[in-house]
């Protein structure tokens, strides 16, 4: 006689989750998205998240928990579609460098979005500059030049950069977000 | 959530905005070191640090390097849809009206949902054999991924992404091995599929099978060391000198290729290199011949710029190369 499993088990609470809310979900994302296979899309990857978060224990609160969670994720989700439109738009400029291959694109994009993620909330420039200097690799007077702005506020803009950066970093080190990259 | 640093790392941060000028002194270089080796917490900030920044970017700047710069451009622009949309994220669920009429696209990802989710995947360079439930072994090639499912009356296999070969155990269920085109049933025991953009590829290496093209449904059985190609346009035999041996040499480590074109040689070694291979279309275009080493990328792209009259460019420590027609 085997003995009853703990309660204190992440799966079964991600189990309960799910057999108790998955529907509900997929159901309230429909209404708001107007399309089934985005709902189920964007309730899967929630639920992906849920599972991979390391703190899981009993939620009080599920469907408050579960929203939160795919209110982030269709942020997300809107700010990459976003940022592809317009990395295509920038591309159709250039006509003359060899294309990038679809990895390479998804490598910049994802990047680009780890970036605007992290520095979100900054003026636009301030994330120009950043990525200008950490992608592009171009030095501060460059990207003075470039944007129209002071070496020194290109410094001032690299700083609060930097200690965003170093927040994420930290809290992806605590467990509390999922890694930004996928290996 | 506004966690506050610590002051090692504040300081990290603000050499970190030194060290990045593009002008950097040799008083300031003095300046890092000096406060690198004042304290084991400063080199241990510093490594918190640098080092995830620079494991993060680097893909990124080896995909960025020698482009024309529209990484700035892409943020502006994406930054004035953003305000022309941002009173539509509102609503009770905190969605709002989320892209009305528009479909969410999820972004082609470096590993795409889709395969991290999938059974069976193996990475860049990673080769994997896996015993099935019932006796049955898959040996996927790198950067491949399938779906596995075994059950009563069935054993069904989904190829998701690049190639696999499956030893099928006699008796049981029909096993097939589904494609985006469509699909293989095992008569006999040993066959390579690859899944391509616009049609997939088998191959028997050991009796038959029986293709099913989708969607028309058109159908051929397969016999022993032949191969075909099956998808929107119906199935046909491969008839180009290639044998399902070779199509299955990288098992062994090997792409062995017989008259094809650079640009699908190329295709087959970014599954074994980490970064990225950029090549013309002028270059993409010739002919190859020959055996090259999987395993050891650097190797075969060193014995493709001998042999062909190509130029073959390594930049960043190994991370991007390029690859271009001489000039005529």
């Amino acid at each position: 006689m085997t003995a009853p499993l703990p309660s204190v088990d992440p799966m079964r609470h991600a189990q309960q989750l799910f057999t108790g809310h998955h529907a509900w979900l997929v159901a309230r994302l429909q209404a708001r998205l107007r399309n089934a296979a985005d709902a189920q899309d964007v309730a899967a990857e929630t639920f992906v998240r849920v599972v991979a978060s390391r703190h899981l224990g009993a939620v009080h609160e599920p469907r408050a928990f579960l929203t939160t969670i795919a209110k982030r994720l269709l942020c997300t989700l809107w700010r990459r579609r976003a940022l592809e439109h317009a990395y295509l738009d920038a591309l159709a400029q250039h006509p003359e460098d060899l294309a990038p291959s679809p990895e390479e694109r998804a490598v910049l994009l994802e990047t680009l979005e780890y970036i605007a993620h992290a520095l979100d909330g900054l003026p636009l420039k301030a994330r120009q500059a950043f990525v200008l200097s950490q992608i592009e690799g171009l030095g501060y007077a460059a990207i003075a030049g470039q944007l129209g702005i002071s070496q020194s506020t290109v410094r001032r803009h690299m700083a609060e950069g930097f200690r965003r950066v170093a927040l994420a970093l930290a809290r992806q080190q605590a467990g509390i977000a999922l890694p930004a990259r996928q290996p | 959530m506004t966690a506050a640093l610590d002051a090692a790392t504040e300081a990290a941060i603000g050499w970190l905005v030194v060290l990045n000028s593009g002008a950097v002194s040799d008083a300031e270089r003095g300046g890092f070191a000096a406060w690198l080796n004042a304290a084991p917490s400063h080199r241990a900030a510093w490594e918190r640090l640098a080092s995830p920044l620079q494991d993060q970017l680097a893909p990124a700047r080896a995909a960025a390097a020698h482009r024309t710069g529209i990484l700035g451009d892409t943020l502006a622009r994406a930054e004035a849809d953003a305000s022309q949309r941002r009173r539509l994220l509102r609503g009770a669920l905190g969605l709002g009206g989320v892209a009305t009429g528009a479909a969410l696209l999820v972004a082609e990802r470096y590993a795409p949902l889709t395969q991290l989710a999938a059974d069976l995947h193996t990475g860049t360079g990673e080769r994997r054999e896996v015993a099935l439930p019932d006796g049955s072994t898959l040996t996927l090639d790198a950067r491949s991924a399938a779906d596995i499912d075994f059950g009563p009356g069935r054993r069904t296999v989904t190829l998701r992404q690049g190639a696999l070969i499956a030893t099928v155990s006699a008796g049981g269920a029909p096993f097939v091995v589904r494609t985006a085109h469509g699909q293989v049933r095992a008569l006999g025991t040993r066959f390579v599929v690859r899944q391509d953009a616009a049609d997939s590829y088998v191959g028997m290496l050991e009796h038959s099978v029986e293709v099913t093209a989708a969607p028309a449904g058109q159908r051929l059985e397969l016999p022993e060391g032949r191969a075909a190609r099956f998808g929107a346009r119906g199935v046909a035999l491969v008839d180009d000198g290639s044998t399902p041996q070779s199509a299955s040499a990288w098992q062994r480590g090997l792409l062995e290729v017989h008259d094809q074109p650079l640009g699908s040689v190329v295709q087959a070694l970014r599954a074994y290199r980490a970064g990225f291979i950029r090549i013309a279309p002028e270059a993409a275009r010739l002919r190859v011949y020959g055996s090259y080493a999987l395993d050891d990328t650097d190797r075969a792209l060193a014995a493709l710029a001998e042999t062909l009259p190509i130029s073959v460019r390594v930049y960043r420590k190994g991370w991007l190369v390029v690859i271009e027609a001489d000039a005529t």
